[in-house]
């Protein structure tokens, strides 16, 4: 399997007055095409950066970030639009889904500007909302909401799958049941998902474990028996 | 109790502290209700201000030039006693008396009215705009309007003339002026200048000159100022009722002071009579005289006349006998000078040949000449030439004869040796041939006897027997036969012999001859031939060459021949040439003799023609001599006549003079009979002042417009306020929670968001009534100043009445408004502030149910339109925002429209005729008929109709207000100037149905309907009801319309008309005021309108209103501004998070902004329909108020206005929505991954 997804050397500072912070500090991680990676970390590691470069919501300082075979690093702002627009899919921890609009409107919402994307109400099917397609996110449980948010982002039909705290707003079953939807997706349609969190439990069910601190990648692990998530535990 | 204070100094300065960093947070919050408050306030304190700003600074103009209070004028002029009666009323501070009068100035091409006013020193300070005052007789000042008829400068001279018939010169001391300056006075702060008596009735202008220009026994009007008036403020209600007591006091001296100023009057009519029939009688008598030195005089001029005439007869007599004679002398002189011509002619003909033949002759001798030379020349080159050949040609001839002899003696030669040779062998042939011959036959002999005794043997053996007949005979005839035979044979033999002897005799010959044989002979024989063969052919050659001679012979001849003929034609040539110029001398001889002749003729002419001139010369003098005689014979006969005629004129006119003067006495006897208590007229500034009530009027109009239109702003400040406040509470639940559950009071939280509000109040108020208390009344007042443009100095007083007023009311509202929105939280409790709010519900809206819509809409479309429905507040501070806007523009142009329309429409739609002649009360039926007569010639007048137009006052139950009673002289005919009509119904009316019909604006004013009675005050004929039949459509002016019968059962009597209206034909509108002038010649018409000039002024007033629009869209673009901003930074902030979603979801900017423009898009839109409606009620209503009572504006809306405020709201909008954009663009992505606050 190829290097899906490649980061080299890739620094973001920010520049406070007279004092730098770096946010990154040069990652380096490779991830492979249809792994489950988890990013984890302490508040402040920087996995929000990589969470923000991958995405095309930030740009890196310097270094190179290869997203199938391309260096996302030198787009331009344009650019990026279209790469979040048709590349990425993105599942936020907070849901972010449009109160005024539906279950099934909200997905549709995405499709609208999208250039291949699949049938919102059969993904919404297959992520378990046949029956409230027609709810608006207020008449929704947090659970379902955010599955909504991952219908949304899968609908596009995207190249990557960005999960941001996926479950650091649900309860513990719900939050099992959202990562268990999150690896069937990847197993079953071979999507790359990265999924960042602070939750080091979720570790062993990861294809490839990246552990940040200060602004580096400390650890790359690649996990050669991923479990189930029925059988963790935290 | 001090710590106490300490701590609760801390407690304030840490939530003071708190308070300013909110603001400071809240920029923009802050200002929205900042500044809507700043425009509600400065509209409202400032279009009130306009009020008494207006009045403020007409009052200090018009204190400033000590404008007078009141204006008295006297029908016969008031004396300086009557000055000094008026002084010494109480109350009255100061008189002075002053001279006017109205005369006639020109104009460029036309003459216009102007006002001749003395200088008052105390009172109407003219303002000099250029130039100085005029100091002395026949210096004046010019009205600065003037100007626009004329281009008057200072230097100029205007001459003026009287319009009432009587010399200038009778009122003033001298009818030219000079000018000395240009300026303008408080007596007339706009552009009318008042009525005249002359001229088209009309006043232009005024010229102010000093009082010694005026040629007056009496003033003719007085100037008052009234004690304790100059203090207070003009158009306002201390100052009218101190006025009108002020005139009241003047009126009780009139009559009194009238009185005696009859009998003055009188008095000095009387001793003017008896002086003037004095003098009448002297003037008769010398009349008398001067006719009888004339009777005497016109014979004495006949006498001598008739002697004169008689001479010039006979001298006339001399004159014509000599001209006869003159007469026929030219004639016969011409006819002689006529046949000298014909001679002449002749003469000069034969000249001209003689001149031709001439040249022609040169012209033949030099051809000739040129011939002989020609000839010459070829004789001489030819001639010996042919002479040459002709000898050769003889000496040819000679050689060819000699040849041809001797080539014929060579032939006779060869002849004669051939002769014997041929005659030989002719012999010797023919012997050859006849031995041959002979031999031949001798054969043929032998062998017939050889055959025939062949044959005899044969048969002789054979026996006789058997023999044939015919061998028989043979047998028996052969002996016999053969015996013949034989002897033949013999005979032949021998001439054989003999044949042979000559042939051989022959060949003897030939030798003998010396041929050896018989071919020898042949060939010489041929020789022989062939020589004479050759012989003759040299002969014919011999011949051929002598034809060819005789040829070459015959040309030379011919040559010859022809040189010589050319010589002979020379020759003839000369002949005839010099038998021509014999001819041509002969003639020249003739010609000179002929000439000669002549000149002797002419000359004897020329002096029979001077004899002629002379006796010319002489008649003519005698003709002079004659004609100068008859002219003065002629003179002196007209000169008599016209002595004659003139004298008899100056008795004629002398006795006119008389009657005339006699009349006049007569006159002046019944006029004095008939003067009247003189009268008073005491006006104060609205009744003598042309435009003051104007004034005073529109800053009333200010103050109406003012109540209304801010209303708006303070409704859109507390929707501002409400917005605002609720979102800022909302923001700071947890703050207020945190705050409740530390304990702080209810009060005290709340405080923070009340002075929030109240210090963006406040400060909103200051600036508002800072700045528009300065900036209204500024604006209306010089928008005023296109009328009123001689008032120089705008006060503006800063108002502190109005802009409390404004404060508190701003305050009111937003206070108010932020207690409403944060009331219901600080009633929650504590923990329930600070867990997040629940999420507002996506609510399924009524539209959904339409799937045929909904189903259409993108996502977008669908979550604007919930917004929409879910924001209610939002909702309805943008529509009120965005609809007050456009009602702003919506009224403004609304205004403009129907303040506009009222022109056309009243003389349109409601009045046709074109000017309106007033007639004293007391016109004599002559007087009338003539001017009627006039107005029926006039052929551009289209129509005209009598009518009774009376100024009465009217009261219903409710009020009293003064209108136009008019009764038209015929009901039906009425209607061709005048429509009676429903403005609302579709109804038209008429004088002889509904007998009394009321003008619209008139019963709204006397608050009553169809069916109602008004009753009509007048104080000589007594108050009379009547009921009202119909209310009519009209703008201008009010009028009560009464049928004849109605008038007649109310008054006794018909109607006196005193008014003539009329209309000129279409096209001849320049008529209209000639029409004026002419009525105003007659002394009983008063005074003439026109209705061109009243809708010119109109216009001029509505002018202003162009900048009244201006500062309306300006407002309503800043309201739309403030709105539309405090909307979008409400929706921008509030959605940030989902609209940085949707940036990471990968929306591009625009269609980011798009989802947000939605929103506005549809609540501009949603906003301009409400603003339609609410302009349209907003715009009634203000119509309504704006009104003057003197008019009716009109009510309709044009749609154009609607469109024009459309645009400008789009406009608004979307300058609003592009400066967003940039704030969009900002909004961080990084928002998304925040939690929900």
């Amino acid at each position: 399997m190829k290097e899906f997804v490649e980061l080299r050397d890739v620094r973001k500072i920010y520049r406070m007055g007279e004092i730098e912070i770096a946010a990154a500090d040069g990652i380096d991680f490779t991830i492979k095409e249809g792994e489950f990676a988890v990013v984890v970390g302490p508040s402040g590691a920087g996995k929000t950066t990589v969470l923000n470069i991958l995405g095309g919501m930030d740009t890196a300082t310097s270094g190179q970030v290869w997203i199938d075979g391309e260096d996302v690093a030198k787009y331009s702002a344009r650019r990026l639009t279209s790469y979040r627009r048709d590349d990425i899919g993105f599942v936020f921890q907070f849901y972010n889904l449009i109160p005024n609009l539906t279950a099934l409107e909200n997905v549709e919402l995405a499709l609208q500007i999208c250039r291949d994307p699949l049938d919102a109400a059969a993904v919404l099917e297959d992520v378990g909302l046949k029956d409230r397609l027609n709810n608006f996110p207020a008449q929704l449980s947090g659970g379902e909401q955010q599955r909504v948010s991952i219908a949304r982002a899968l609908a596009k039909n995207p190249k990557l799958l960005l999960c941001d705290e996926p479950t650091g707003a649900l309860d513990y079953n719900t939050g099992k049941s959202i990562l268990k939807l999150l690896q069937d997706t990847c197993r079953k349609r071979g999507m790359t998902v990265i999924l960042i969190t602070h939750n080091l439990a979720i570790a062993p069910m990861a294809d490839r474990v990246i552990k940040m601190k200060n602004g580096k990648a400390a650890s790359i692990v690649r996990n050669p028996a991923p479990v189930s998530v029925e059988t963790i535990e935290w | 109790m001090v710590r106490k204070g300490q701590k609760n100094t801390m407690r304030k300065n840490v939530l003071r502290k708190d308070f300013f960093m909110e603001i400071r947070k809240t920029m923009g919050r802050f200002i929205s209700i900042f500044f809507i408050v700043a425009l509600g306030v400065a509209f409202y304190s400032g279009i009130r201000a306009s009020e008494p700003s207006m009045r403020v600074s007409g009052d200090a103009y018009f204190d400033k030039l000590d404008l007078m209070d009141i204006k008295v004028m006297g029908s016969m002029g008031l004396t300086k006693e009557d000055i000094r009666a008026m002084g010494q009323i109480d109350g009255i501070e100061l008189v002075e008396g002053s001279y006017s009068k109205d005369v006639l100035c020109p104009a460029g091409d036309t003459e216009k009215v102007v006002h001749i006013l003395s200088i008052s020193k105390n009172f109407n300070t003219v303002q000099v705009k250029e130039g100085r005052l005029p100091e002395k007789e026949g210096e004046c000042l010019l009205d600065e309007d003037f100007l626009l008829y004329d281009d008057y400068q200072i230097g100029d001279t205007i001459t003026f003339r009287s319009g009432d018939g009587e010399p200038l010169t009778d009122s003033m001391v001298t009818d030219t002026f000079t000018i000395v300056g240009i300026g303008n006075s408080p007596l007339y702060i706009s552009f009318g200048r008042g009525n005249s008596l002359i001229g088209n009735g009309e006043v232009s202008g005024f010229v102010l000159t000093d009082e010694s220009s005026f040629d007056m026994d009496v003033y003719t009007e007085a100037y008052a100022r009234v004690k304790g008036l100059r203090e207070k403020t003009a158009f306002t209600g201390e100052y009218a009722n101190l006025s009108d007591a002020a005139v009241l006091a003047l009126k009780e001296i009139e009559e009194e002071r009238c009185r005696i100023r009859r009998s003055e009057i009188l008095a000095e009519a009387d001793e003017e009579i008896a002086d003037a029939e004095d003098t009448v009688n002297e003037e008769s008598e010398k009349l008398e005289d001067a006719r009888q030195d004339l009777e005497e005089a016109k014979s004495t001029a006949a006498r001598e006349l008739e002697d004169a005439r008689q001479t010039l007869e006979d001298a006339r007599g001399k004159l014509e006998s000599s001209q006869r004679q003159i007469a026929d002398g030219e004639a016969k002189l011409a006819e002689g000078k006529e046949e000298l011509k014909k001679q002449q002619n002749t003469l000069e003909e034969a000249e001209r040949e003689y001149e031709n033949g001439t040249a022609e002759v040169s012209a033949r001798e030099e051809e000739w000449k040129e011939g002989q030379s020609k000839y010459l020349q070829e004789y001489y080159r030819y001639m010996p030439v042919i002479t040459a050949g002709k000898e050769e040609i003889s000496r040819g001839k000679e050689q060819l004869a000699e040849g041809k002899k001797q080539a014929e003696e060579g032939i006779q030669l060869i002849d004669a040796a051939l002769e014997p040779l041929t005659a030989l062998e002719g012999g010797l042939q023919a012997a050859g041939e006849g031995i041959a011959q002979l031999t031949g036959q001798i054969s043929q002999i032998e062998q017939s006897i050889t055959d025939g005794d062949t044959k005899y043997e044969a048969y002789s053996q054979i026996a006789e027997a058997d023999r044939t007949q015919e061998q028989q005979e043979f047998l028996a005839v052969w002996q016999e036969e053969r015996a013949g035979l034989d002897e033949k044979q013999a005979l032949l033999e021998q001439k054989r012999q003999e044949a042979l002897q000559k042939q051989t005799f022959l060949f003897q010959q030939m030798g003998e001859a010396g041929f050896a044989d018989e071919t020898a002979l042949k060939s010489q024989i041929t020789d022989l031939k062939t020589q004479k063969d050759s012989a003759v052919e040299g002969l014919a050659k011999l011949g051929k060459q002598e034809e060819k001679l005789l040829e070459n012979e015959r040309g030379l001849l011919e040559q010859e021949q022809k040189i010589l003929a050319a010589g002979e034609e020379l020759r003839q040539g000369r002949t005839q040439l010099d038998a021509a110029k014999e001819q041509l001398a002969e003639a020249k001889n003739q010609i000179d003799s002929g000439r000669t002749q002549l000149n002797a003729a002419w000359s004897l002419i020329e002096s029979q023609e001077q004899t002629l001139v002379d006796g010319k010369t002489e008649l003519a003098k005698g003709q002079q001599e004659f004609l100068d005689g008859q002219g003065d014979y002629e003179k002196a006969v007209a000169d008599a006549a016209e002595q004659i005629a003139d004298g008899e004129k100056q008795i004629a006119d002398g006795e006119a003079k008389l009657t005339e003067a006699k009349q006049e006495i007569a006159d002046a006897r019944a006029e004095i009979e008939k003067i009247e208590n003189p009268k008073w007229y005491v006006q104060d500034r609205s009744e003598a002042l042309a435009e003051y009530d104007g004034y005073g009027e529109n800053a009333d109009r200010m103050r109406s417009i003012g109540q209304v239109f801010p209303w708006l702003f303070f409704l859109v400040a507390a929707l501002i306020s409400l917005t605002s406040m609720t979102r800022m509470v909302e923001e700071q639940r947890i703050q207020i929670g945190t705050m409740k559950a530390l304990g702080y009071g209810k009060f005290s939280i709340a405080k923070k968001y009340m002075y929030y509000a109240l210090f963006a109040t406040l400060g909103g108020s200051i600036i508002g009534v800072l700045l528009g208390e300065k900036i209204f009344p500024f604006i209306i007042i010089y928008a005023y100043k296109i009328l009123y443009k001689h008032i120089p100095d705008i006060l503006l007083p800063y108002d502190m009445g109005y802009a409390i007023q404004a404060t508190a009311i701003a305050v009111l509202c937003t206070l108010n408004a932020t207690f409403a929105s944060c009331y219901k939280e600080l009633a929650a409790q504590p923990a329930r502030l600070m867990r997040p709010p629940a999420p507002k519900l996506g609510k399924r809206i009524f539209m959904e149910r339409i799937g045929f819509i909904w189903k259409r809409l993108n996502f977008s479309w669908k979550s604007s339109v919930r917004n929409l429905v879910r924001y209610k507040k939002r909702f309805f501070m943008t529509v009120f925002g965005i609809g007050g806007c456009m009602a702003l523009m919506v009224v403004g142009f609304g205004l403009k429209d129907c303040i506009y329309e009222i022109v056309s429409l009243q003389y349109e739609k409601v009045q046709f005729y074109d000017a309106a002649a007033y007639m004293d009360d007391d016109i004599s039926r002559e007087e009338r008929e003539n001017i009627l007569k006039y107005l029926k010639d006039m052929d551009s007048v289209d129509d005209f109709i009598q009518t009774r137009m009376q100024k009465v006052k009217v009261k219903s139950k409710t009020s009293e207000e003064s209108l136009y009673l008019q009764a038209p002289e015929d009901e039906i005919h009425i209607e061709e100037f005048l429509s009676f009509h429903s403005r609302t119904k579709d109804e038209t009316y008429s004088l002889t149905e509904d007998q009394v019909i009321l003008t619209e604006k008139m019963s709204q004013l006397l608050d009553v309907g169809v069916g109602d009675t008004i009753t009509i005050i007048d104080e000589d004929r007594g108050d009379k009801d009547v009921k009202i039949g119909a209310i009519c459509e009209n703008y201008m002016g009010h009028y009560l319309y009464i049928g004849n019968d109605t008038y007649e059962k109310l008054y006794g009597a018909r109607p006196v008309h005193n008014c003539i209206i009329y209309q000129v034909k279409e096209g001849q509108e320049s008529e209209i005021e000639k029409i004026g002038t002419d009525l105003l010649t007659y002394d009983d018409v008063l005074n003439v309108s026109y209705t061109s000039s009243i809708e010119g002024r109109l216009d001029d007033m509505l002018k202003s209103l162009n900048l009244v629009i201006v500062v309306l869209i300006v407002s309503a673009g800043m309201l739309a501004f403030v709105v539309l901003y405090n909307l979008n930074n409400i929706n921008i902030t509030e959605r940030k998070r989902e609209l940085a979603t949707l940036k990471v979801l990968g929306f591009y900017d625009m269609e980011v902004a798009a989802y947000v423009y939605r929103e506005n898009i549809i609540l501009t839109v949603i906003g301009a329909l409400t603003g339609i409606i609410l302009g349209n009620i907003l715009h009634r209503f203000i119509i309504v108020t704006v009104e003057v009572n003197e008019a009716m504006f009109g009510r309709q809306i044009h749609w154009q206005s609607y469109l024009y405020s459309f645009l400008f709201t789009v406009g608004f909008s979307i300058f609003v929505n592009m400066a967003m954009y940039f704030k969009l663009k900002v909004i961080d992505m990084v928002e998304s991954l925040k939690s929900v606050e």
